[in-house]
């Protein structure tokens, strides 16, 4: 039994070698695959979540995401949608464009950015909607969060 | 006490230079490998770095060999990526940026490169909204989240909590301050400390849990100073700066200079505590001879992390958080401390464990350095030559 746990233990050594290597060799491959297996992504309140409907304006294209209200358990009363712009050399001084963020078929908020400056307003025709979260000019566009409640 | 019997192996059974070079050759051809990715640099500044990160790496390697030391040539690596991983990270984001801080803009298009702390407190979301809260990108990138997963998974069946002595990047900061002087101003830390790394842990996993957000980064990590910060834009950002560097110059520069110890990593790294676990894992730990003890206590006096006590070596081993650095084994004059493959016998064959230890261990090392310290050389020779790093 002690022979055994020694040869054992020297297998084991000797393997972590090969894992080391294995670590370096194969970190894109397992990343991948580890991606996959567990098909795991980034947090919709960092990446804005999943895009829902996009709009061609020829020039430039309007994404506008999933309304976030994720919660580690359920979800929480307040959240966001968030609104893409791209590309910059597409986009128009002033964007201004009307969304219906929850597919009634009646347009929810009428959003409008100023690509010069980054001011964006709001005008809401759901009282779901609350507001502008922030804009934010990204490396080939714009993006803003507008604020919501739950319905 | 003889000079000759310093360390595990005594000069007599120290090996030959021919036979060190035959033991470092694997090494060299690893390296070259792992230095070049493959593809040998083609641009004269590159080829001088790579050159000489190769001869520094390799020539760590075979002094590790010769004397049958390992923390002592270790750390000059050690320190050295620390020191270059700076130098390489800040330079490339003030490269790509503009600067060193990190916009919201920036963290919603997932350009934050992901680090292994954020690990322990990405696991509970993780598990319940198979989501990563942390402003990355899953897949594609060289920092890309699931590629550092798989490093810190495989770092850690290989090394276990060596991880933190091998493989971080942040460790050789801490590590460099504690080499700082001569002798610790601050000898006695109560060792009630060890836990605190444990309630930071719990903290700031529950902490990130509750608010989907990575707590320990946006509060707390002393490492903001010296790779990226939020972009300061209102009091909040302020408070979270003046914390980070408040933190850095009190555990990763100034107390570890007055004790000689790793103080961030030892008594408030959640990473390094959660690391502890994989220790239980690995198949290597560090174990004593209490018969061969004569209690000097020179391993409790030198350990950076606290981890050996009368208490562990009466145990013939060392505490969980031991991160396998070798600085206790290369300050026993009795070699009554050793590396060690689990299920194997205690006696005999030191040299052996140790150099099963060291070659895995090392290709982290010079793998994970190798990258940082070509790019830190590269940026400095284009500096002095063009005045800029670019």
């Amino acid at each position: 039994m002690r022979k055994l746990k020694s040869l054992l233990g020297y297998i084991w050594a000797v393997a972590v070698i090969i894992i080391a290597l294995a670590t370096f060799l194969g970190q894109d491959y397992f990343g991948r695959a580890l991606a996959a297996a567990t098909g795991i992504t980034v947090n919709p309140r960092y990446s804005g979540g999943e895009i829902m409907k996009t709009v061609d304006h020829a020039k430039y294209k309007t994404a506008m995401h999933r309304p976030v209200f994720d919660a580690l358990i359920g979800q929480t009363k307040e959240g966001f949608i968030q609104i893409n712009w791209a590309p910059a050399a597409g986009l128009p001084q002033v964007i201004s464009e009307g969304l219906d963020y929850n597919s009634d078929g009646k347009e929810d908020f009428i959003v409008t950015l100023n690509t010069a400056t980054g001011k964006a307003t709001l005008a809401s025709s759901n009282p779901a909607v609350l507001g502008i979260d922030k804009s934010y000019h990204l490396k080939n566009g714009w993006a803003v969060r507008v604020l919501l409640k739950q319905p | 006490m003889n000079k000759d019997t310093a360390g595990i192996v005594p000069a007599t059974q120290q090996p030959g230079i021919l036979k060190t070079l035959l033991l470092c050759l694997p090494m060299m051809i690893i390296t070259v490998m792992m230095l070049s990715k493959g593809k040998p640099p083609m641009e004269p500044v590159r080829q001088i770095a790579f050159i000489l990160t190769f001869v520094l790496v390799n020539s760590i390697f075979f002094l590790m060999i010769r004397t049958g030391e390992t923390d002592r040539w270790r750390s000059i690596l050690f320190v050295t990526y620390a020191v270059c991983f700076v130098i390489s990270f800040i330079s490339n984001l003030i490269e790509a940026r503009g600067s060193m801080a990190v916009s919201q803009a920036n963290m919603i298009e997932g350009l934050t490169p992901f680090c292994h702390i954020v690990i322990p407190m990405t696991i509970i979301p993780a598990a319940l909204t198979k989501t990563i809260i942390f402003p990355g990108t899953i897949i594609g990138t060289k920092t890309a989240i699931a590629g550092m997963f798989v490093l810190w998974i495989g770092s850690s069946l290989a090394l276990g909590k060596g991880f933190c002595s091998w493989v971080c990047f942040f460790g050789g900061l801490d590590e460099g301050f504690s080499r700082l002087f001569k002798k610790a101003r601050i000898k006695n830390v109560n060792p009630k400390w060890n836990y605190l790394p444990y309630a930071v842990l719990l903290l700031i996993v529950l902490a990130s849990a509750v608010t989907l957000a990575p707590f320990y980064c946006e509060w707390l990590c002393p490492f903001k100073t010296v790779t990226e910060y939020p972009e300061i834009t209102s009091a909040k950002t302020v408070i979270q700066a003046i914390i980070f560097i408040s933190l850095f110059i009190a555990l990763v520069m100034v107390l570890p200079a007055l004790t000689k110890r790793r103080i961030q990593c030892s008594l408030f790294c959640p990473m390094g505590a959660f690391q502890s676990w994989t220790n239980k894992i690995n198949v290597f730990d560090v174990r004593v001879d209490p018969e061969k003890c004569i209690e000097c206590k020179k391993c409790i006096q030198t350990c950076p992390t606290f981890s050996i006590n009368e208490e562990t070596i009466a145990k013939g081993k060392t505490a969980i958080t031991c991160m396998k650095c070798g600085k206790c084994i290369d300050a026993c004059k009795q070699g009554a401390i050793f590396y060690h493959i689990k299920g194997t016998p205690l006696e005999g064959r030191v040299e052996i464990y140790r150099r099963l230890f060291i070659y895995p261990a090392f290709i982290f090392l010079a793998t994970m350095s190798g990258g940082f310290v070509q790019d830190a050389i590269v940026k400095t020779i284009k500096l002095i030559i063009t005045g800029s790093m670019f």
